[in-house]
Order: structure tokens, then C-alpha cells, then sequence
């Protein structure tokens, strides 16, 4: 087993989870809410790292990333780093891949709290902001706990864009699903196997918990 | 006089315009039923009221507050109006229990009086031994308690009600009817109800606004409306009812005697108070020529007759006998009848055709 890549990717994924859960919830309550008209193209553009080959996002984020362009070269005046081939690089490739697999289960979960509730709060002196937390947020758990999981498990999983982006950098970028890539490259199918069974097992048993929890507490009455 | 004044038109995109209005005292008790069929725009009305709908163009004015107004972009938020709205649904929350749930809007309270003031919603609605219970583990009734409790805990200065009493079953409905009333009046607060229940719209109701296809078709006071629809369509709804005070004197063989002024009328006993709606269809009364004699109907009454309306194949008639009453009869009848204004007839009612309703 290599301990450096488990590290990198429990690390990546538990990030990319948090960053997700703090972004992702809101512009899931306001996809939720909202009656404007460009909220197709928004959730178009949610949805598009579902359809994208990894590669294709990779590609335009590395070449985003390179400070030969504008964004790139931004982060390095700020930071003095570069995105490309770190760890910062990703992660931030990371949540972009993730975003339809938090968002779109807490935008379903969020839009199935019956609005009554919503507006009973409100008109019971309840800001929006508490009624959220108070309210939407309790009700629309199981679906929400099911977007962490299911962008936990799906950053371990990830391939093709973190390797494009952080290339295959040992305990920076190199996470548990280059490393079965890279045993096999080098014939060693045993330690390539045992990695697999470890991620297998591991998203079999997240998933089986998280289908459990959420069928026990229903959203509704 | 500090006002309720709400005049507002609420367009929906590609759907229906829906016309509110509604003027009442906002200091103390008084109580406007929205009334009309189902999809009416009703709950449009309540919701606006509520700031939960905005409307396009009008004005909301709440005592010397304005709440909503076209012209300026006005616009005052739920949270801010101090509103009390009942769900039709109750919309309690699931996932709290019901001392959670009646303590919820107290948020601005300080921490030491929000605990009095749930146990004392809890004894005004009898709560006391539901505390810990969710709110799938209570029936429909000790719902719609919860519900007020939880609009009522925050001192709402006006109520909103939607449907209140349609979640529940028949009997609990007649029951809860005349309690609503005087809990409603104790609160001295103005009250806005959405009911397409004529009865309870009789019995509850001050004043009645009539919304048919969105557009306000006769408002006034529930009398009026009731006994004289400004026309067909309103007729269609509220049926023709003429409805009088009275008080009931005697209580004989299951048969209630009612005096109305004078008049006096036997309707069915329903263990009312003294003072009562009395309310008579106008299909329910037969006219006929002379004074009858050998007929089962218990009342007679000799009347005059004020006015003839055709309407389509019936005729509608005015005729005091006492106190005005209307009679819908067909356009044949009142040919051999030769009713005409000023001619005397008899207005027969049966007993069972005179609703008792109570009244506070």
C-alpha cells in the first residue's frame, strides 16, 4: 500500500467535500428558489462535468493554470506559486469535477421541502437566512449527506483530470487511483489489486451507509 | 380610524390576474371571508396579504404602515408584517416536536420569557400532554391547535386563515366552528379568511368578499352578500340565502322556536345558544295565494311582495313578512301566482329548511 497516496487522497477528498459543502449548498437553495429564467443555463453548466471527458476540463484547467494566461498568471503575482502540478491545482480541479455530484442531490433534496414549511417560517419572523439552517437544511439532510458521500467517494475515485492537472507527483498529486495505474504500468498486479479492493470495499460500504440513513429519515411527511 | 386597506392586482405570467381587496379596522376584531369556488384566487389574496405573493400594481396598507405599493416599489418582507398565517395544511415542521414547534418564531423574545409564553399557549389549546409528541404521532385536530398555537405564540397584530377547518372531518368541523368564532374574537385582532364553505363563511364572517375567475364580484357585509348576490354568478356561488338575527325562545320536540322581531319561525333544534343566524334558502320557500290550511310545512307567514326578478327560467322574489325574505320560484308559478309588487301571499318554510346557525 502506498501510505503517501492514501494521505493525498484522503486529504483531496475530505477538501474537496468541504469546499463543495460550503459552495455547493447555497447555489443549491438558490437553484431551488429561484423562478429567473437563466437558472437552465446555470444548471447546465452544473451538470456539464458529467458529460465532459475529464481530459477536456484537465486540459483547459492546466492550460488556465500555466502563467503564460491570464488567470494563471494572477494566482502566481498573489501567491507566487502556480497552479499547475500542485496540490492547490487538484483540488480546485477536483471541486470543478465534483460540483454536479454535490449539487445536484442537494438542489433535488433542498426542492422537496415542502414550500409551506418554508413560508410558515418566514411568516413566523424567521429570517431566510435561519430558515435555512433551521428548516430546509434538517429536512433536506439524507439528500445532502448523500452529495458529501457521493463527492467524497467520487474525488477518490477521480483519474483523468488529476492527472492532467498535478500530473503524478508522489505524495503531492499522486492520489490511490494513479497508483493502481501506476502498479499496473510496472507488472506489479498484486499491489495494484490490493489497492482496488481497499477502494472497492470502501465505496461499496459508504454507499450501502448512506442509502440506509437516507431511506430511514424521510424528507416529508 | 386605523385601517386594513388592501386594493392590489397580482398578474401571473402565461395564467390568471388576480384581484385583492379587502378593507377592515386593523385595531380591533373583525373578520373578512374570502369566499368563492375553488381556484378562484383566494389563496392568491391570503398570500399577498401574508408578503408571500407580490402583487403587480395596488397598494397594502396596514394601520399608518404601508406594506406594499406599485407606484413607489415598496415592499415589506413576511417576517417584518407581523402576520399570523394558518396553512391550510398547518405546515407544521416534521422534524420538531410539538413544543419545538409552537416555541419557533420566538426567536426575538428573550430567552426568559419564551418558555412562559409556550406554557401559555399550551393551556389555551390544551396542549399540555403533546409536548414531547412529533407531529405524525398527533391527529388532524390537535394539529390545527398546534398550528394556532405557533401563529398565535408571536402576538400577530393581523390573522391570516386558509381554509382552517377543511383539513378536518364533519363533526370536529361543526364543533371547532363555533369555538374558532370566540377564540377569534377574544383576540382582538382583524382576521382574513379564505373558505369556500358557505356555512362557515355565514357563521364566521363580518364581511364577505366574493372571488370568482380572480376578479372581485361583490363585497359587503355577509348579509348582503348572502340574501341580495349582486348577480348570477354570484348567485351561482353563495346561493340565495336570506339571513336574519334571532333569538331562540323555546325548545320543544326537537324543534327550536326563533323569534325574528316579531315573526316567529320554527327551525330544527341544534343545542345553540340563544342567539342565532337564521338562514333560508329561496329555493326552500314555497309561495302560495290565501291563507293555507291542512299542509305539513310549520311555518306560515302572510307577506307582501316588494319585487319580481326574472332570472332565466326562475323568478326571484322579494316579500316582507316581517323581515325580508327571498323566494326563488319558476317564471310559470309566478304567472299563475300573478305576483306582483304589493300583492299579499303566503311564504311557506318546513322546519327543517330554516337554518340555525350560531352567532356571537
Amino acid at each position: 500500500m502506498d501510505w503517501q497516496a492514501v494521505w493525498v487522497t484522503l486529504k483531496l477528498a475530505a477538501l474537496t467535500t468541504l469546499v463543495l459543502a460550503v459552495l455547493g449548498l447555497p447555489l443549491a437553495w438558490w437553484l431551488a428558489n429561484t423562478r429567473w429564467r437563466g437558472r437552465a443555463l446555470v444548471e447546465a453548466v452544473v451538470a456539464l462535468p458529467l458529460v465532459l471527458p475529464p481530459t477536456v476540463l484537465g486540459f483547459y484547467l492546466l492550460m488556465a493554470a500555466s502563467p503564460r494566461f491570464a488567470p494563471g498568471h494572477a494566482v502566481e503575482q498573489l501567491t507566487g506559486a502556480t497552479l499547475a502540478f500542485s496540490f492547490e491545482g487538484i483540488l480546485l480541479a477536483s471541486v470543478i469535477c465534483n460540483v454536479p455530484f454535490a449539487v445536484r442531490p442537494f438542489a433535488a433534496a433542498l426542492e422537496a421541502v415542502d414550500r409551506h414549511l418554508i413560508e410558515a417560517s418566514w411568516c413566523l419572523g424567521v429570517s431566510k437566512l435561519r430558515t435555512f439552517w433551521r428548516v430546509a437544511l434538517p429536512l433536506a439532510w439524507p439528500g445532502v449527506l448523500t452529495g458529501l458521500v457521493l463527492t467524497f467517494m467520487h474525488t477518490v475515485g477521480e483519474f483523468g483530470v488529476v492527472l492532467m492537472v498535478g500530473g503524478n507527483i508522489p505524495g503531492v498529486t499522486r492520489t490511490l487511483a494513479l497508483a493502481i495505474y501506476d502498479d499496473v504500468q510496472a507488472l506489479d498486479y498484486s499491489s495494484a489489486n490490493r489497492t482496488a479492493l481497499v477502494l472497492l470495499a470502501l465505496a461499496t460500504i459508504s454507499l450501502a451507509v448512506t442509502y440506509t440513513i437516507a431511506q430511514r429519515r424521510p424528507a416529508r411527511t | 380610524m386605523s385601517e386594513l386597506v388592501a386594493e392590489f392586482e397580482r398578474r401571473f405570467v402565461r395564467g390568471p390576474t388576480i384581484e385583492g381587496r379587502v378593507r377592515q379596522p386593523s385595531d380591533c376584531f373583525s373578520l373578512t371571508v374570502l369566499f368563492g369556488p375553488s381556484g378562484g384566487g383566494k389563496s392568491t389574496v391570503l398570500r399577498a396579504l401574508a408578503g408571500l405573493e407580490q402583487p403587480q400594481s395596488g397598494t397594502i396598507r396596514f394601520g399608518d404602515e404601508t406594506w406594499f405599493d406599485a407606484t413607489t416599489g415598496a415592499f415589506v418582507s413576511p417576517q417584518r408584517r407581523g402576520i399570523g398565517l394558518l396553512f391550510q395544511d398547518y405546515a407544521l415542521f416534521p422534524h420538531l416536536s410539538v413544543e419545538q414547534n409552537v416555541a419557533y418564531g420566538l426567536t426575538r423574545l428573550p430567552q426568559n420569557q419564551r418558555a412562559p409564553r409556550v406554557a401559555e399557549m399550551f393551556e389555551r389549546f390544551e396542549l399540555q400532554e403533546l409536548t414531547a409528541r412529533r407531529i405524525n404521532e398527533i391527529s388532524g385536530g390537535q394539529q390545527q391547535r398546534v398550528a394556532l398555537a405557533r401563529v398565535l405564540a408571536c402576538r400577530p397584530r393581523l390573522l391570516l386563515l386558509d381554509e382552517p377547518l377543511t383539513a378536518l372531518d364533519q363533526p370536529l368541523r361543526e364543533h371547532l366552528r363555533g369555538e374558532l368564532r370566540e377564540l377569534l374574537r377574544s383576540l382582538a385582532i382583524p382576521v382574513v379568511m379564505v373558505t369556500h364553505d358557505r356555512t362557515e363563511a355565514i357563521a364566521l364572517a363580518d364581511r364577505v368578499v366574493v372571488l370568482v375567475d380572480g376578479r372581485v364580484r361583490q363585497a359587503g357585509d355577509v348579509q348582503d352578500v348572502f340574501a341580495r348576490p349582486a348577480d348570477e354568478v354570484v348567485a351561482r356561488y353563495v346561493g340565495i340565502e336570506s339571513i336574519e338575527q334571532g333569538i331562540i325562545v323555546e325548545t320543544r320536540d326537537g324543534l327550536a322556536a326563533v323569534d325574528i322581531g316579531r315573526v316567529r319561525l320554527w327551525g330544527l333544534a341544534a343545542g345553540l345558544g340563544p342567539r342565532v343566524h337564521v338562514c333560508i334558502r329561496a329555493e326552500d320557500v314555497v309561495l302560495e295565494r290565501g291563507v293555507t290550511s291542512g299542509s305539513s310545512a310549520r311555518n306560515h307567514l302572510p307577506a307582501k311582495v316588494l319585487s319580481v326578478v326574472p332570472e332565466g327560467a326562475l323568478v326571484r322574489v322579494l316579500v316582507d313578512c316581517g323581515f325580508r325574505l327571498t323566494a326563488l320560484v319558476t317564471r310559470l308559478s309566478a304567472e299563475e301566482l300573478r305576483l306582483a309588487p304589493g300583492e299579499t301571499i303566503t311564504a311557506v318554510i318546513k322546519a327543517p329548511a330554516v337554518h340555525l346557525l350560531p352567532r356571537g
